[in-house]
């Protein structure tokens, strides 16, 4: 016998395949674009993950004889500026992108998660305040962020991570908000209060599960986001500091050549377009299946 | 606050009380300004025994039993009273007291089934997870407890069961696991809001007969809010008809049914259909509605609709009156008849 459950709740069936590893990628596999996104994205964490052993030569090595060579069987993408292999720079960039991307979201998604929980269950004064506070840093141009606080405190990887934290944490700790208001009236949570549950024990045993579905989704689409504002950032030379090998620098970098060598800027462009584009199916595919409700209209 | 002269204790005669509120007062605050949801209540439930409150809808029944686990909205102000339960009064509890009390000596059951159990949880999850303070048990015989719980209350195969998810129970199976777990604390006192108005006839019969089976095991109290007469009248020993936020009359089943010394009672009771004793094509109605309490109007409170009114009733109010041992009725006739 089944019911209908809420609408904001996702049912219990559906949750449980959260925990079936096996039958999402399965579910995942029998969509083309998801099997193409799983693909792509499985590459690139593989690529980043044993990026030292993959490299054919040293990212950083500089080798002014060889600068500006055309793809070869010795250097398949070409030779930048400074003769460096672009092969071992897009691979050696792949695991910056990968740090940036997972690093990124985990510390937004903890963030936004534990603040919107406290703004939506918290007293009124505390909500303004937070919201207050997501609204001030959304309406924020992040650019302008970067630039201030990489002026103060210098370029790093340390930097990039949280200023893209920083920036998407307000999406995030909205919708955890949101569906704390709407799920903190149930009669479950007056039930719960009145068998002695404290406050974090209804927060954290009662409210999150009911809410983390939804965030989960939009968290895995906002990876190609978050790995294209890197390399933005990179681009603009507000990111990872060279002679670090990221996707955006090598773009920077090929940029000032794109007449004479534009192998350069097709090395750094291609992986992040492909990377994007992987994470963006596989997101979709993940939301398909765990949320048919969101599924785009028309 | 007015130092009204009280002709008697407004309260049942019993010595042994699980719980006892006293001259207590609820304002919720409006932008039309307060509304005096309840004033002046007082109410006694006595050991081992089972007290039912009767009103209709916005007559004040969940905010007196929210008042009494203390879990009322943002917007309730207590204007006064007391919620005395064994002798401590819970409106001046500390919130740490509040949850040391709640689901251990009082518990509550709530009125539908269908949403008062966490749907993304196993219900074995959630029956562990609320025994949380029982520091000295092992999951496991918290489970056991649990199962044992279940099948106390009529799950069969409890020990399965544990790990479905409430929507893979019926409205009457997850009542039946509700009550479990406000029982598994083995509270003193058991608060049930229309436990059975979401459930059909015969889930209803069920779940009343289990209640009562309960109480003789368990040898708690239970506070049973119902509109239901009929289920008042099998499952209760006390019953306190709550009229706008006032007690208008109270006592022990026995009397306050078959001498009902209110004339709300008397029309309540007419009004039954349980009670009919003929098919009819109407249903007897009390004409008029219940007064705006936003202030509450002079004189009697039921005086708008009461068929015996006369010009005192619409000036004075009337004080609470006991027309035998242990029945009172806030009625200036049931004055006139002692």
């Amino acid at each position: 016998m089944s019911a209908p459950a809420s609408d904001l709740v996702p049912t219990p069936d559906r949750r449980a395949e959260l925990g079936g590893g096996p039958g999402v990628i399965r579910q995942i596999a029998r969509d083309p674009m998801g099997l193409l996104g799983l693909t792509l994205a499985l590459l690139l964490v593989i690529t980043g993950l044993f990026a030292d052993w993959l490299t054919p030569y040293d990212p950083l090595k500089i080798d002014v004889i060889n600068r500006f060579a055309g793809p070869s069987l010795a250097h398949p993408l070409g030779t930048d500026n400074l003769g460096r292999d672009l092969l071992s720079r897009v691979i050696a960039g792949s695991r910056i992108a990968l740090i940036v991307a997972f690093c990124t979201t985990f510390l937004a998604m903890v963030g936004g998660l534990v603040l919107g929980l406290m703004a939506g269950y918290g007293p009124r004064w505390l909500d303004n305040g937070l919201i207050l506070l997501f609204d001030a840093v959304y309406s924020f141009p992040y650019i302008m962020l970067a630039l201030a606080v990489i002026t103060l405190f210098g370029s790093s990887l340390t930097m990039v991570v949280l200023v893209i934290a920083i920036t998407t944490l307000p999406a995030y700790a909205r919708l955890v908000r949101t569906s704390t208001l709407s799920v903190k009236n149930s009669e479950f949570v007056l039930a719960e209060r009145s068998l002695g549950a404290g406050p974090v024990r209804i927060l954290f045993r009662h409210i999150m599960p009911n809410i983390i579905g939804p965030l989960l989704i939009i968290v895995s689409m906002d990876i190609p986001v978050v790995i294209t504002v890197e390399a933005g950032l990179s681009f603009l030379g507000l990111g990872v500091p060279p002679p670090a090998p990221s996707w955006g620098r090598i773009l920077n970098e090929g940029y000032s050549f794109i007449r004479q060598t534009p192998w350069v800027v097709v090395a750094g462009g291609l992986p992040l377009i492909l990377a994007t584009l992987g994470f963006t199916f596989l997101g979709e595919a993940l939301r398909d299946i765990f949320d048919p409700k969101l599924r785009k209209r028309g | 606050m007015a130092a009204i002269a009280q002709t008697a204790p407004e309260r049942i005669a019993a010595t042994d009380a699980v719980l006892e509120v006293r001259d207590l007062s609820i304002d919720f605050l409006t932008p039309r300004g307060p509304v005096q949801a309840l004033r002046r209540v007082g109410l006694t439930v006595p050991r081992h025994s089972t007290v039912g409150v009767v009103g209709e809808s916005g007559s004040g029944k969940t905010t007196l039993i929210s008042a009494a686990i203390r879990l009322l909205p943002d917007n309730a102000e207590i204007r006064g009273g007391e919620v005395l339960f064994e002798g401590q009064d819970i409106l001046r509890m500390s919130p740490r007291q509040l949850r040391d009390l709640r689901g251990r000596r009082i518990s509550m059951v709530f009125q539908d089934p269908m949403t008062a159990l966490n749907p993304v949880l196993s219900i074995g999850t959630q029956m562990v997870d609320i025994q949380y303070r029982d520091k000295g048990l092992s999951t496991a015989a918290k489970r056991d407890r649990a199962a044992e719980m279940l099948r106390r209350v009529g799950i069969p195969d409890p020990r399965q069961r544990l790990d479905n998810y409430p929507h893979e129970f019926s409205g009457g199976m997850r009542q039946r696991i509700a009550i479990a777990m406000a029982l598994l604390g083995n509270p003193e006192l058991l608060i049930a809001d229309e436990p059975t108005t979401a459930l059909d006839v015969t889930m209803e019969a069920q779940i009343i007969h289990l209640l009562r089976e309960l109480q003789k095991d368990y040898k708690s109290s239970i506070l049973f809010i119902s509109h239901n007469l009929g289920l008042i009248a099998e499952l209760c020993d006390y019953v306190v008809i709550l009229y706008a936020g006032t007690v208008v009359e109270q006592g022990s089943v026995r009397d306050v049914f078959h001498r009902p010394s209110h004339p709300y009672t008397e029309a309540l009771l007419v009004c039954d259909p349980a009670l009919l004793q003929e098919t009819t094509r109407e249903l007897p109605t009390i004409p008029g509605e219940v007064p705006d309490l936003a202030p509450p109007p002079p004189g009697c409170i039921f005086a708008a609709r009461c068929p015996k009114v006369f010009d005192r009733c619409r000036v004075e109010d009337p004080a609470a009156t006991w027309v035998a041992e242990g029945h009172m009725a806030r009625c200036h006739l049931a004055a006139g008849r002692t």
